[in-house]
């Protein structure tokens, strides 16, 4: 296969692998003769038509894998053509393309190709001819390859950015159902604990993360979300992506999961954020009986449904964490709120409005100087409020 | 670094003025940070976004936001930098900041336009090495006067190189930390005529990337403005 090819293939093996952030806030040294930068809210170069941002050349080394795992295209029993990068071939070909300015980092990834160390070792390769003999200081965001020895992560965190392993998912028996060779604890949990070791040592700025795919075993989103909240708390994790199981060929894949809706992927994320920024714990989330997040409704609003007797709040004296369970409050508005109201009394919604707030959806939440701002049933019906009594 | 022959040609010109003697309102080293997010800005001191009165940062970025809305090419700008400036006085910095009032709204939003102008241009320039790779050479339109905080954006990321871009008809020259303009007037920059494989690379990558199950065309949209979708070319792989 000819380069274009190979990006062709290689692209769109890694192309479900989510993570694109290039954010990060401190900067390696930069001198004349070095090429790169980071910028701390990272830079999207361009967007494909499914409006994801393209802001990382995110290829796998080699799309020849030992392992069967049945979510994956990369699978060994899926027959079709192999291809692989010379690390040189594309170290070179990533930094031509930064020069143009048509990407912000790089992204890479792999099969397991002979050995996870095998691969990883061939991965930290084109990192060091990067950091090395390109002189590179822009961002790297390295794969950790189910398996791959303490030693080697190391070697990698000396180099990127970023580092990651995924967990595709919550727990072994689900991980059973999907990847049969795997073993969630010797395989994806102990190299997670070693990339947290080099984190701790103030290597990779911008974290690990992890992916699952929704969906592919079976799992529910109370799964899902006791493993985030697991690693968010003990292994320091920065954030936890949810890629919506597509069946990458029917026909040949044992499983058989209906598809999963985007909506479901979308409702996990607002779920993980109520986690990571607004100060929710997993017990403040309110599952259905089925133990999933309701489809209807977002997790926030369904929250305050069920709890509608700690509102309306005043806005004015309402602590910071309980302005972050009112609908429409995201944190930026609610840390304005705080900030504002030391100099300043909120008198209406227009002030509301302007600084970040849904007034639409908080108006029944909250009172500004004692007054009320609208109804429950400006929401929804009282019947259907009914249900979440 | 030996320069190239074009700049050599573009810098011997008389009338090349390096930023700052000019009509720019600032020498490079004094050019406002990129822009932040007004008074969400102070969570990055910790705890310390809790307690606004007598905050230095409050101020810091006060004076951050006045700097990038000056930019702004709307010569209404200066009255509403007044308004801003006296609510900031009268009703604090937070009030400003935070956009409580429509004239701080209003103010708030001359910055963030010039911010995200920058932001834009250092996403979708493209760059094209000329003069045996010592040149990196790019085009782009502005509306503001970003021209030299997107010329720092690459001075920064390609110390090695000199940097050239046309922003709309003037060309600014990044080298050994300074700038310089020039209006391009009639004159033309010599592109090399063969066709880049790296582009073809490019957009090989980009068309490999798109999953089709979850397209969004609006929220395309809304990442890119249709005013820069000329400088997105690979957004025609799509037909788009």
């Amino acid at each position: 296969m000819d380069t274009e090819q190979k990006l062709e293939v290689l692209g769109a093996a890694a192309k479900y692998d989510i993570c694109a952030s290039t954010s990060i806030k401190s900067s390696r040294p930069t001198g004349r003769d070095t090429i790169g930068s980071h910028a701390p809210a990272g830079i999207c170069h361009s967007y494909t038509p499914d409006g994801r941002c393209v802001s990382l050349l995110k290829v796998l080394m080699t799309n020849s894998c030992r392992n069967d795992c049945q979510y994956c295209v990369n699978r060994v029993s899926n027959d079709f053509e192999r291809s692989s990068f010379e690390p040189e071939e594309l170290a070179k070909l990533f930094i031509e393309l930064y020069r143009r300015n048509y990407l912000e980092g790089i992204f890479l990834s792999s099969g397991v190709q002979k050995s996870s160390n095998y691969t990883m070792e061939r991965m930290i390769r084109v990192a060091e001819i990067l950091r090395y003999n390109y002189k590179y200081r822009g961002y790297i965001h390295l794969k950790a390859l189910p398996h791959s020895s303490p030693d080697l992560i190391e070697r990698g965190a000396q180099l990127a950015d970023r580092m990651s392993v995924n967990l595709e998912s919550p727990n072994p028996d689900r991980l059973k159902l999907i990847a049969a060779e795997k073993n969630f604890m010797l395989d994806l949990i102990a190299p997670i604990d070693a990339i947290q070791k080099q984190i701790q040592k103030g290597l990779l700025k911008a974290g690990q993360t992890t992916q699952f795919v929704v969906g592919a075993a079976g799992e529910t989103d109370l799964e899902l979300l006791k493993t985030t909240n697991w690693l968010y708390k003990k292994k320091g994790l920065k954030r936890a992506y949810f890629s919506a199981f597509v069946p990458p060929d029917e026909q040949r894949t044992t499983i058989h999961e209906p598809r999963v809706p985007l909506l479901r992927e979308h409702r996990l994320y607002q779920a993980d954020w109520l986690m990571r920024f607004y100060e929710f714990k997993l017990e403040d989330l309110v599952l259905q009986q089925d133990a999933n997040l309701s489809l209807d409704l977002d997790p926030k609003m369904v929250a305050a449904l069920k709890h509608r007797e700690r509102f309306p709040l005043e806005i004015n004296t309402a602590g910071f964490k309980q302005l972050l369970t009112i609908p429409g409050v995201g944190p930026t508005a609610a840390k304005r709120i705080w900030r504002v109201r030391q100099e300043h009394r909120f008198t209406d919604l227009n002030e509301l409005r302007n600084v970040g707030v849904v007034v639409k959806r908080a108006k029944p939440f909250i009172l500004i100087n004692g007054k009320k701002q609208g109804s429950f049933s400006s929401i929804m019906p009282v019947k259907q409020l009914e249900l979440f009594t | 670094m030996k320069n190239s022959p074009a700049l050599i040609r573009l810098a011997e010109d008389s009338h090349l003025l390096p930023v700052g003697e000019g009509d720019t309102l600032w020498a490079p080293s004094e050019l406002p940070s990129p822009p932040g997010r007004g008074c969400v800005d102070l969570a990055l001191t910790g705890e310390g976004w809790k307690n606004l009165k007598g905050d230095p940062a409050a101020a810091e970025i006060f004076r951050r936001e006045v700097s990038l809305a000056l930019l702004h090419r709307d010569p209404a700008k200066y009255a509403v930098i007044d308004r801003a400036i006296e609510q900031a006085k009268e009703k604090g910095i937070s009030y400003v900041l935070c956009k409580v009032s429509t004239e701080a709204r209003k103010f708030m939003k001359l910055a963030r336009a010039v911010g995200a102008e920058k932001y834009r241009a250092t996403a979708f320039i493209r760059l094209q090495p000329i003069d045996q790779h010592r040149v990196l050479y790019g085009e782009f339109q502005i509306e503001h006067q970003t021209a030299e905080l997107i010329m720092l954006h690459f001075m920064k990321r390609f110390p090695k190189f000199n940097v050239m871009i046309v922003f709309n008809s003037e060309v600014f020259i990044g080298r050994n930390k300074e700038i310089f303009r020039q209006a391009l007037g009639d004159r033309k920059i010599d592109l090399p005529k063969a066709p880049d494989e790296f582009e073809r690379y490019w957009l090989a990558f980009y068309r490999s990337q798109y999953i089709p199950e979850r397209r969004n065309i609006k929220y395309l949209k809304r990442m890119i403005p249709k005013k820069y979708w000329k400088w997105v070319t690979e957004l025609k792989e799509f037909g788009l």
